[in-house]
Order: C-alpha cells, then sequence, then structure tokens
C-alpha cells in the first residue's frame, strides 16, 4: 500500500473542501493572467461581430496522461461556450481523438441546455477534425477560413503540431490563444502565439473563468502543495549538501 | 439531459475512477483485477469512440458537400479517399503492400511536408519574437534559442576550437540544467494539475460527460 | 400695456382694442352715452357707453318712481313683441317660471346669478350703465314719465330693484380670479333661484311672466370657477351682483312693474351680459325697453311702442347672420314654426310644464318691434367685429404661415364657409343635452357617417425647393434600408519575410542534397564524441547476439526525416552484429514506419522477414498497453504485422525470433525511438520496473532531451543510454566507421542551421534598430 501516495491524494482532496469552505471568508486572489483578460475581450468581440469562436482540445486521447490537459480544455470550453449561445455563430470544439470529440459534444450540449436554447445546439459543433496528429492540423487551416473564426484557442494536449495550428491562426489573423501540458510543445507555442500559457496556466483554466468554486479552490490547493514540494526540496537540497541524508 | 440519467453517469464516473485510483495505491487483489479490467475496458471504448468520431468526421464533410459550402470539393475528396482506404484496409489488410503504397507515398510526404512548414514557421516566429518583442521573457527566450543553435550548429571556421568547446558547453549546460530544471517544475505543477483535474471530475464538479 | 381679458375666450388682449383678437366677441359692451358728458365715450374703466346709459337710465327712472310699474304698450320693445305675437299671458310663463323655478330651483346651475336685487344695492354698477340711467332721467325730465307696463318696463324695475348706488363693476377689467367658490351654495341655499331659461320665448313675453319672488338671502352663485372671476378689490361674491347682471336687472324691472315693487332693483348697473343670466323670463318687455330708455345711440328707445320698428324693418345686423328675419306679411305661425325651442334662447332644463313647446305657441310678430338703441349699437359692433375680422391687418399684425405649413394646407377637403341655414328651416334637436335647440350640427353627415375626401383632397402645394428636400429626404431613408454590398476584407500584406526565409532555406538544404555527397562533406564534421554517445554506442556494441533487440517506434510520420537519419545508425550496427530485430509501436501508424525503416536499412544485409526481424505491430491502449505488455509481452500482442508467409494466421510470437521470448527483460535491449517527451516518460516509468538486466534506451529527437535526461542521470536511472539529433548520430557513424542516412543530411543541416542563425541576427538587429530610430517620446 502506498501510504505516501494515498495520504498526499487525501491532503489534497482536504485541501480542496478547505478552501472551498472558506472561499467567502477569504476570497482568493490570483494572479492577473493577461492571455485570460484578452481571451474574455476577444470573445466578446467575436460575439458582438458575429464570428466565430473556435476550440481546440488538442489531439491527446481520454485514456492516456495527456487527457488531463483535455480536461482542462474541457472547462474552458463551458464557460467559453456558455458565453457564445446567443451568437449567430457558435462555438466550434474540435478535437484529434473521437472520445475527446464526444467528450466537447456533450459538453456544449450541457451549456446550451443551461442557457434553455437546446434547439441551437449541433452535433456537429463537437467534431474530430483527424485521427492523428497532423492530420488534425491540416484541417485547421480549412475549419478557420470556412467557418469564419476569430478567436483560436488551442487548450489540451498538443505535439509540435500545436504550433502549427496556432501558425495557422495567427496567419488568419485570429485571436490565438494556446496552453498544453507538454513543456516542449510550450516552447514552440511561445514564439508562435501572442498569448501563450505557460507551465500549469492551463489547468488554471477553470478557475479564471468562473467555472466554480472547487476550480478556484483547487488553483489554491495547487499553489499550497507545490510550496510544500519547494521547501521539501529546498530542505532536502540543504540536507543533502549537508550529508544529512544520502 | 433529465437529472435521472446526469445522477447515473455521475455515479458511474465517480465509481470507476475511484477504483481505478485506489488501485494505485492499495494492493488489494480485487482492486488490482478491477483496475485491470476497468482500463481494459476503456481501452476498448476509447476505440469504438475513434470509430465514433471518424462517423462523426464523415457527417461533417458529408453536410459540407451536400449544401456545397464553401471548400466543398476537398471535402468531397476527403471522403472519397476515406472511403478508398478504408475499403483497401478491409480488403487487404493493413500490412498489405497496397497499403504500404498509400503510406509511402501519399501519407508519408503529406506529414513530413507539414514539418517541414512547421520549421519554416518556427523560423519565422524566432524571427517576429526577436525583431518585434520587447519583453524580458522574449528577450531571454531570443538569448537562449541562439546559444543553442550556436553551439549545436557547424563553426566553419574554428572549428573544434576553444570557443566552439565552450559554447558548446553553454549550449549543454543550458539545455541540461536550464531547460532541465524549468521543464521538471514545469513537470511537478501539470502533475499537481492533472491531479486537481482528476478530483475534480471524481468528485463531480467538472462533467464533461454532460448534465 | 394694460391688458384685458375676452369675457367669450378668456384669452388676454390688450387694453386698446375693443374687439377680441381671437374670437371676435365684443371686449367692452356697447355703450349708449347717457349726459353729455359722457356721451359717446366710455367710462375710464372701459365701461361702453351703452351699459352706462342703460344704468343711468335705469337709475332716473328708478327715483322719481320708484314703483313704476312697467305697463304693456310703453317702450317696451319685448312687451311690444309679446303682445304683437299674441302672446300667452304674463303670468302665464311667469308661473311657468315661478313654477319652474320652483321646481327646478335645485337643479339651477350654480353659474346663473340667484341673487336677490336688494343685495346688489351697494354694488357697483359700471360706467355705461350709468350713463344709460343718467341719460334716461334727462330724459324723462323733457318728456312726461312714460307709463311703464307691468311687463314692458323692465328696465325701471331692474332700477328699481338694484338702487342708486352704481359703480363701476369693473366691467372691461381684467377679471381676477378669486380663490373662493361655491358654485352650489347659492344654489342650495336659495329658495327661489334663477327660474331656468327655457327660451327666449319665455323671455319676450315678459309681461305673461309672474315675477318670481326674488331670494332673499340667496348669494349670488357662480358656476365652478366663474365665481372666481372678479375684480381684485372686491369681494368676489358680493362682486357679481345683479348689477353686472343687465338681464337679471331687466327681470327684476320686470317683476317690479307686474307685482308690487319689490326692493330697490338694481337698476343702474347693469351687468356686462355674461354667464350670470338673470331672470329674463321674469322680465317684462316693457321694462327692458324702459330700461333702455334713454340710450342716444338707440333712437328706436324714443319711439313709443307705436313707433317701435318692427323687427323684420330692422337693418339687418351682422351679428344675426343668416337669420332670416319674418317680414310683415308672415304670420307668426310661419314665422316661427312650432318648434320645441324657438332660436332666441337656448333651453336649460325642460320641464313638464316648462316645456319647450310652450313657446311654440308664442308667435312674435317683429313688426311692431322696436328695437332698441342698444340693439343697434350692437348691430355696429358686430359691423366693426366684422370689419375688423376682414381687415385683420388693421392694429395686429396677422399671422404668417410658414410656406411648409401652407402648403400642407389641403385645398379642397373643407368648405370655405358655413352655410347657415334659416331658422325655420333647420332642425330641432330632439335628444340629448342640445334637446330643442335649432341650430344644432348634425353629427351623421359629416362626422357619424365615414365618407371619403373629394379627390384632390390631399394634394399639397409644393414649391421646387420643398420637392427637392422631400426628394433628399427619401433618397437618405431608401439609403438606410439598402443593402450594402460586403466591404472586400483588407487586403492582407504578402509574408515576404516567410517566402525570403522559406526560399534561403530551400537553397540552402538544397543545394547541399544537390551538390553534396555521402563521402564528402562542406561542413566539418563533429570533432568531439558527446559525452552521452559512448556509453550508448558501447552498450549496444555489446548486446547478445542470441536474444533479439525490441525497437519501439512511437514518432509521427512527420519525424521521418529526422529518424531516418538517427535511428537507421542504430538499426545499422544492430544489422551488422547480426542482432534479431523485434519492432512495435504505440502508435498507429508506427508498423508501417517500422517496417519502412526496416526494409530501407535492411536493403544492403538481405534480411529475411520473420529471421532477421519480425514485427509485432500496433500496441493500443497508451500506457496501460505499456504497462501490460512489459508485464505480459505474449498477452498484449496476440498478432504481429507484416508476418512472413509461413507465419500467415499465427502470431509473431511463434516465429523462431521471439520464440524464446516470455517477458520484456528476455530482450537483449529495449530502444524506444520517440519525439515527444511522453512515449519516453511512459515506457520509462511502466517498462523499467520489467527491465531486469534489459538496458532501456532512448533515441531521441533534440527537444526532448531535457526531459528524457533526468530519467538517465539520476542516482537509479530508468534510462541507461539515450542518443539526440543528428549530431549524435553523425558521430555514432564516425564511430562505427560508417556512412549513413546521417552523414548525407550533415551539410544540409549545417546549411538550414546557418540560415536560422543568420535569420534570427538579423531580425535582432533590425528590432534594435528600429527601436533605436523609434522617436522617442516626451
Amino acid at each position: 500500500m502506498n501510504i505516501l501516495g494515498l495520504a498526499v491524494l487525501g491532503l489534497f482532496v482536504l485541501l480542496m473542501l478547505f478552501f472551498v469552505s472558506i472561499r467567502t471568508r477569504w476570497p482568493a486572489a490570483f494572479r492577473p493572467i493577461k492571455a485570460y483578460q484578452e481571451l474574455n475581450t476577444a470573445v466578446e468581440r467575436a460575439v458582438e461581430a458575429g464570428e466565430r469562436v473556435h476550440l481546440s482540445l488538442g489531439t491527446g486521447s481520454v485514456i492516456g496522461s495527456d487527457s488531463a490537459a483535455a480536461f482542462a480544455g474541457l472547462s474552458l470550453l463551458s464557460q467559453v461556450a456558455s458565453a457564445t449561445t446567443t451568437s449567430d455563430k457558435p462555438i466550434v470544439a474540435t478535437a484529434g481523438d473521437g472520445a475527446m470529440a464526444m467528450l466537447a459534444q456533450d459538453t456544449l450540449r450541457s451549456v446550451y441546455a443551461e442557457a434553455n436554447a437546446e434547439e441551437h445546439f449541433k452535433a456537429i459543433s463537437g467534431r474530430m477534425l483527424g485521427p492523428t496528429p497532423f492530420s488534425y492540423t491540416a484541417e485547421i487551416p480549412n475549419l478557420l477560413d470556412n467557418e469564419e473564426v476569430s478567436v483560436h484557442v488551442l487548450a489540451g494536449s498538443f505535439g509540435a503540431e500545436g504550433a502549427l495550428a496556432a501558425d495557422f491562426g495567427r496567419r488568419q489573423g485570429a485571436f490565438v490563444l494556446a496552453g498544453t501540458e507538454d513543456v516542449q510543445s510550450q516552447a514552440l507555442l511561445f514564439a508562435t502565439t501572442d498569448y501563450p500559457l505557460v507551465g500549469e496556466e492551463l489547468f488554471a483554466a477553470g478557475a479564471y473563468a468562473d467555472a466554480g468554486p472547487l476550480h478556484a479552490a483547487s488553483l489554491r490547493t495547487q499553489d499550497a502543495i507545490r510550496l510544500m514540494i519547494i521547501l521539501l526540496i529546498i530542505v532536502g537540497t540543504v540536507l543533502k549538501t549537508l550529508g544529512v541524508i544520502s | 439531459m433529465k437529472i435521472g440519467a446526469y445522477l447515473i453517469w455521475a455515479a458511474t464516473a465517480i465509481g470507476v475512477g475511484v477504483v481505478v485510483l485506489l488501485g494505485y495505491f492499495l494492493d488489494s487483489q480485487l482492486v488490482l483485477s478491477l483496475r485491470l479490467a476497468l482500463m481494459r475496458w476503456a481501452v476498448l471504448i476509447a476505440a469504438a469512440a475513434l470509430l465514433l468520431g471518424l462517423w462523426n468526421l464523415l457527417s461533417v464533410h458529408w453536410s459540407k458537400v451536400s449544401e456545397q459550402y464553401p471548400g466543398w470539393p476537398y471535402s468531397a475528396l476527403l471522403i472519397l479517399a476515406f472511403l478508398v482506404t478504408l475499403s483497401l484496409g478491409l480488403m487487404f489488410g493493413p500490412d498489405n503492400a497496397v497499403m504500404v503504397v498509400i503510406f509511402d507515398y501519399i501519407q508519408l510526404p503529406i506529414e513530413t511536408s507539414l514539418m517541414a512548414l512547421l520549421a519554416v514557421s518556427l523560423v519565422v516566429a524566432g524571427y517576429r519574437v526577436v525583431a518585434s518583442r520587447r519583453d524580458v521573457s522574449s528577450l531571454v527566450f531570443a538569448v537562449t534559442a541562439f546559444l543553442i543553435l550556436i553551439g549545436t550548429g557547424p563553426w566553419l571556421i574554428g572549428n573544434g576550437g576553444s570557443l566552439q568547446i565552450l559554447l558548446g558547453e553553454i549550449r549543454n549546460w543550458l539545455a541540461q540544467v536550464w531547460a532541465a530544471g524549468g521543464a521538471r517544475g514545469i513537470l511537478l505543477g501539470v502533475a499537481l494539475g492533472s491531479i486537481a483535474t482528476g478530483l475534480r471530475v471524481l468528485l463531480a464538479a467538472d462533467r464533461p460527460y454532460g448534465g | 400695456m394694460a391688458e384685458q381679458r375676452c369675457p367669450m375666450c378668456s384669452k388676454m388682449n390688450s387694453d386698446d382694442v375693443d374687439v377680441c383678437v381671437y374670437c371676435g366677441a365684443r371686449l367692452t359692451p356697447l355703450v349708449i352715452s347717457s349726459g353729455a358728458e359722457d356721451s359717446g365715450k366710455a367710462d375710464d374703466s372701459g365701461t361702453p357707453d351703452w351699459l352706462a346709459r342703460i344704468r343711468s337710465d335705469v337709475e332716473a327712472n328708478k327715483e322719481p318712481e320708484p314703483e313704476a310699474q312697467p305697463e304693456a304698450g310703453d317702450d317696451d320693445w319685448l312687451g311690444r313683441l309679446r303682445t304683437s305675437g299674441d302672446l300667452p299671458p304674463e303670468e302665464e310663463p311667469r308661473a311657468d317660471a315661478s313654477k319652474a323655478t320652483d321646481s327646478t330651483a335645485a337643479d339651477v346651475p350654480g353659474w346663473v346669478d340667484t341673487r336677490s336685487p336688494d343685495e346688489s344695492v351697494e354694488q357697483k354698477a359700471p360706467e355705461w350703465l350709468k350713463r344709460i340711467r343718467a341719460r334716461e332721467r334727462a330724459e324723462r325730465v323733457e318728456e312726461p314719465q312714460e307709463e311703464q307696463s307691468g311687463s314692458g318696463d323692465w328696465l325701471s324695475s331692474l332700477r328699481e330693484k338694484t338702487g342708486d348706488t352704481h359703480e363701476e363693476t369693473g366691467m372691461g377689467e381684467e377679471p381676477v380670479i378669486s380663490s373662493e367658490f361655491a358654485p352650489d351654495d347659492a344654489v342650495s341655499e336659495g329658495e327661489a333661484g334663477l327660474p331656468e331659461i327655457q327660451d327666449l320665448a319665455d323671455v319676450l313675453p315678459l309681461d305673461e311672466i309672474p315675477p318670481p319672488e326674488p331670494p332673499a338671502d340667496v348669494e349670488p352663485a357662480l358656476p365652478g370657477g366663474f365665481e372666481r372671476i372678479r375684480k381684485p378689490t372686491e369681494e368676489p361674491v358680493e362682486k357679481l351682483p345683479a348689477d353686472n347682471d343687465w338681464l337679471e336687472a331687466f327681470k327684476e324691472a320686470g317683476i317690479a312693474a307686474d307685482d308690487e315693487p319689490a326692493s330697490e332693483p338694481p337698476v343702474a348697473d347693469l351687468p356686462i351680459p355674461d354667464i350670470h343670466a338673470p331672470e329674463i323670463e321674469d322680465v317684462t318687455d316693457d321694462e327692458l325697453f324702459a330700461a333702455l330708455e334713454g340710450f342716444e345711440d338707440f333712437p328706436e328707445q324714443e319711439k313709443k311702442e307705436d313707433e317701435r320698428v318692427a323687427f323684420h324693418e330692422l337693418e339687418e345686423v351682422e351679428w344675426m347672420g343668416d337669420v332670416e328675419l319674418p317680414t310683415s306679411d308672415t304670420a307668426p305661425e310661419e314665422a316661427y314654426p312650432e318648434e320645441p325651442i324657438s332660436q332666441h334662447t337656448p333651453p336649460l332644463i325642460m320641464d313638464g310644464d316648462a316645456s319647450p313647446g310652450a313657446a311654440d305657441s308664442q308667435e312674435l310678430d317683429f313688426d311692431a318691434i322696436e328695437l332698441p338703441e342698444w340693439l343697434g349699437e350692437l348691430q355696429e359692433t358686430g359691423d366693426k367685429i366684422s370689419g375688423e375680422a376682414k381687415q385683420p391687418d388693421e392694429g395686429i399684425t396677422p399671422a404668417t404661415l410658414p410656406a411648409w405649413l401652407e402648403a400642407m394646407r389641403p385645398i379642397d377637403t373643407f368648405r370655405s364657409s358655413v352655410e347657415i341655414e334659416p331658422v325655420d328651416d333647420q332642425a330641432v334637436e330632439a335628444a340629448g343635452p342640445l334637446a330643442g335647440l335649432r341650430g344644432v350640427l348634425m353629427a351623421e353627415p359629416v362626422v357619424a357617417i365615414p365618407h371619403q375626401a373629394s379627390i384632390g383632397s390631399g394634394r399639397l402645394d409644393i414649391s421646387e425647393r420643398q420637392f427637392a428636400q422631400a426628394e433628399l429626404l427619401h433618397r437618405m431613408v431608401d439609403d438606410e434600408e439598402r443593402e450594402l454590398p460586403l466591404e472586400s476584407l483588407p487586403q492582407r500584406r504578402l509574408p515576404l519575410v516567410r517566402w525570403v526565409i522559406s526560399l534561403l532555406l530551400l537553397l540552402a538544404i538544397g543545394i547541399s542534397i544537390v551538390t553534396g555527397t555521402p563521402d564528402t562533406n562542406t561542413f566539418p564534421l563533429p570533432a568531439r564524441v558527446p559525452r552521452d554517445l559512448g556509453p550508448f554506442f558501447t552498450l549496444v556494441d555489446e548486446l547478445p547476439a542470441e536474444r533479439p533487440a525490441l525497437l519501439v517506434f512511437d514518432f509521427a510520420p512527420g519525424y521521418t526525416a529526422e529518424f531516418d537519419a538517427v535511428a537507421s545508425v542504430v538499426l545499422e550496427h544492430l544489422m551488422r552484429r547480426n542482432i534479431a530485430i523485434a519492432t512495435v509501436s504505440t502508435q498507429v501508424n508506427g508498423p508501417l514506419l517500422a517496417a519502412r525503416a526496416i526494409e530501407r536499412s535492411g536493403a544492403q544485409h538481405d534480411l529475411v522477414n520473420g529471421v532477421d526481424y519480425i514485427h509485432l505491430g500496433y500496441l493500443s491502449g497508451g500506457p496501460t498497453a505499456v504497462q501490460l505488455f512489459a508485464a505480459a509481452p505474449r498477452e498484449a500482442i496476440l498478432q504481429g504485422f507484416f508476418l512472413p508467409d509461413e507465419l500467415e494466421g499465427q502470431t509473431a510470437w511463434v516465429s523462431p525470433i521471439l520464440q524464446d521470448v516470455e517477458r520484456l527483460s528476455d530482450f537483449s535491449m529495449v530502444a524506444v525511438i520517440t519525439a515527444g517527451t511522453d512515449s519516453a516518460r511512459v515506457w520509462a516509468e511502466q517498462a523499467h520496473t520489467f527491465m531486469g538486466d534489459t538496458p532501456l534506451l532512448m533515441i531521441l529527437s533534440a527537444g526532448a532531451e531535457p526531459l528524457v535526461r533526468p530519467y538517465y542521470e539520476s542516482l537509479s536511472p530508468q534510462v541507461d543510454g539515450i542518443l539526440t539529433g543528428l549530431p549524435q548520430a553523425v558521430a555514432y557513424e564516425q564511430m562505427n566507421g560508417l556512412a549513413g542516412d546521417a552523414l548525407a543530411r550533415w551539410d544540409g543541416f549545417n546549411a538550414g542551421m546557418l540560415v536560422v542563425e543568420a535569420v534570427l541576427l538579423t531580425g535582432a538587429m533590425y528590432g534594435v534598430i528600429r527601436w533605436l530610430l523609434k522617436p522617442r517620446r516626451s
């Protein structure tokens, strides 16, 4: 039995619940992330101008380790979609995996149901562009051009093809926001995107998009755990340097 | 979605997630067996979802062709290629010479061309970073990239010299210390974010399955 | 400049006009000069001369003979009217009137003055009335007092009742609105209010109308609002005496003439005819004429009764309009057909006895009617008013309509004038509040029944300028509704930088490939062996040849160009050592890539499928599948890929290469060829525990090295060797002494690197120069 793992897991859950309970007394104060701030403005502008928002969930699969980034993208999708239900051109969510495309459809259907606009939901709003990363990326220019996309959001698991997809959006003149959990791809996205999400900022999408109290609480929990790890690293380094531990 | 169905889906997701998660921490044979079984079912479901995704892909392009949206010829070509490839694969098998020809002379050149396009795009992006951006992060990025290139690239003059060796060491130092350390920190944060995302699904705060 | 209020329309007019500029009503009543000093001159307060004269005459008549009773046949034009028309006795109307009064006392509108004449003794009389009375007195001095019939000298009776005190009542001045008002007080308090005025027939035959008893203590009551219209200096209630009520004065004079002399009639202060309707029916015509005696402007007043001008002989009065006067030959019945209501007095209240029909029998013989002077003045006033109406420019500036409004005036929509039918032709209203009246506008032909306007009724008379403006406005409105064509998107700038960079890269790499050869290189080869290359090379070089090596092809087809060069050096090394190779992939296209790579590298070695190499195929399931394969490879892979013919329909595990492989550790080595860090980490984390002594090697792209190196450099490394990028592959080939694909790509790789470095340098220089040249803002 991995007690340490269970302890960390339990601590995570307790901290999340704790931060949820004290959210009114001690409201969360997160540092401003320019990408999310500009995203709100861009989405509003797209809705006003009758242009479409495209959100890509990446090429990761549901059963892989890269599914976490895709789920973070789904949280962002629900919030962005709720703002575009009244638009003439609702949001389009794409994925490079069939299961992720179906999850995108379900998320959009729920958003429309909450907005009492189920009649406006279309199943093709969530679609799979291609089964492989580059085949998925190859369809991006066609989508951006035909659907008149003005906001191009990449929030999911991307490889090197993510940089290409972001570059396609930039050449289209769209607002491009890109984030992934892959470090190598983050470096590429930093160069090709005006609003990249570096590090774990993608997993903060729900908290910054006001997806719910648990999102903010989980972000605060991550910060708390991260501080603990930093302390442990520093302490361990010192002890290792001093020879206390081998 | 009706509230009854929503509860069923939530209960199913929570139950399966808890069992799989506990299977990594508990040594119980029952839990391990359940975890393996559930993960195999997940693999099968993912494969079935792939087929559904392909069906979704076909329906989207079929609607474009039938309603003649802008760019419908490309959608028609996609449907044709899909049907031909599927037919040949079902007919001859994926390891048939025909499929190898299709792969070697169609898919492979297309994807390598896209990779080449990526290389050009990255170079252009690098040029834009150093020419337009005026922030510290962009400056560090540009300097680091240039040092890596210098340390990796050829030396027409002074090949094997001390300067090349020095720059090579700097390149290794940047890549193996700074980049690796930064990547490690990012990976830690990504891991924490993944844990939080998974726990939100287990706590039914995130319901990507709808409801 | 002082202003005066019009009694008809209540609008303000300047003080120097006699006729209202809005409605044409006379602002100052006609004044008959009474006496030399007052002749033809209005009082300072604006009292018309004729009224002053009336008052003066009334006073004059009242003093000598306060109890003089008006007699029929005297100078009483009303009386003459009655007598000539065989009007019913005076008592009857009076009785009717009194009955009406008694029965309808409570129904008398509040605006009807019900004050007793006695109460107005101290009231002020207008100047014009003073003059009337004065002249009358003067005439009476010259002429013997004429006997006033009880029914004729109604004015004298008024004089007796109103008394001598005649002060200006302020007629002609601006009425002042007071705050007090009791419209119903007089009605409620008065025992005998004003008998309702049913029609003029009730008025004319005054001698037949029994004089009602004047209310003793009734306070003058006025309808709503009118009580407030008073002089500023006088008490509102008291300010409305019979002095201001000329008709009531007449009535009282008539009452005094017929019956016992009542109190001093308010003779001199004859008020301006207004809504304070007096008890007209109680005033006989003789009394009326008697009251009007002495008016110089009415020479008819001086005539005897028989000299009175018949009504039909009167000059047509302007104000009478198109009223067709009955001639002498006209029988009274013809002149005044039996109609519910006569044309002279509007019926206020319909009662059984006091029915308007009672007036039907009252036929007036206008031949014997001698109009008083004040009627003549009224005629002149009417002429004056019409004259002023016809000449609106005199004295006031006519209103000028703007051109656009003038143009909008419909031309043929309305008739220019309304034709008034003769009296006898006018229909009598049978229902409604106007029942009994003649001349009521019929609603049906005009209002109730919709009619279509005549053709051209909507034609406007517009000028060219107006037409142009209308066209402009019409065009502007049309422009708003017209759909504008979509503006074409702004032309995007040509991606010149992209084109130039692409061209440079293409040229650099292309020329190197075309001109270069594997044996010669333009660019110098790596002088130093990478630090990590040695252990890797040693591991591969010391692998046991009897155990197969497992190669995992986990990269996308796009990375083929790089891994064709990097992975081929390891494949070449393994093939040269005659180590069997098994391939597997967790990517969909991995088996095809593996087959291609083996085929390319094995072309020089005459490898046999199933003997020298075997493809296990696609491993689906991600990390879980990797863990499963690492734990039990034979359970994870049940078939194969590109199996030889002899193994058709069987699994790859039956091949001679894998017949001894049960676990992952049975392989001589596991080399993961991947460009992504995830795959490397999955294999490193999932397969390490099942590797045993079998080394796990990583053949990586340059970008994945930073994240995999920790697995290699840790204290308990999970990765035993890494080979990163083309430079290390070239070095590997140098160590191996073989020129392979890596060396073939070396010049192109270096040329491309140089171009990239040059582009970055150029961009940096451009950015610095632009920053330096950017104008500084203070």
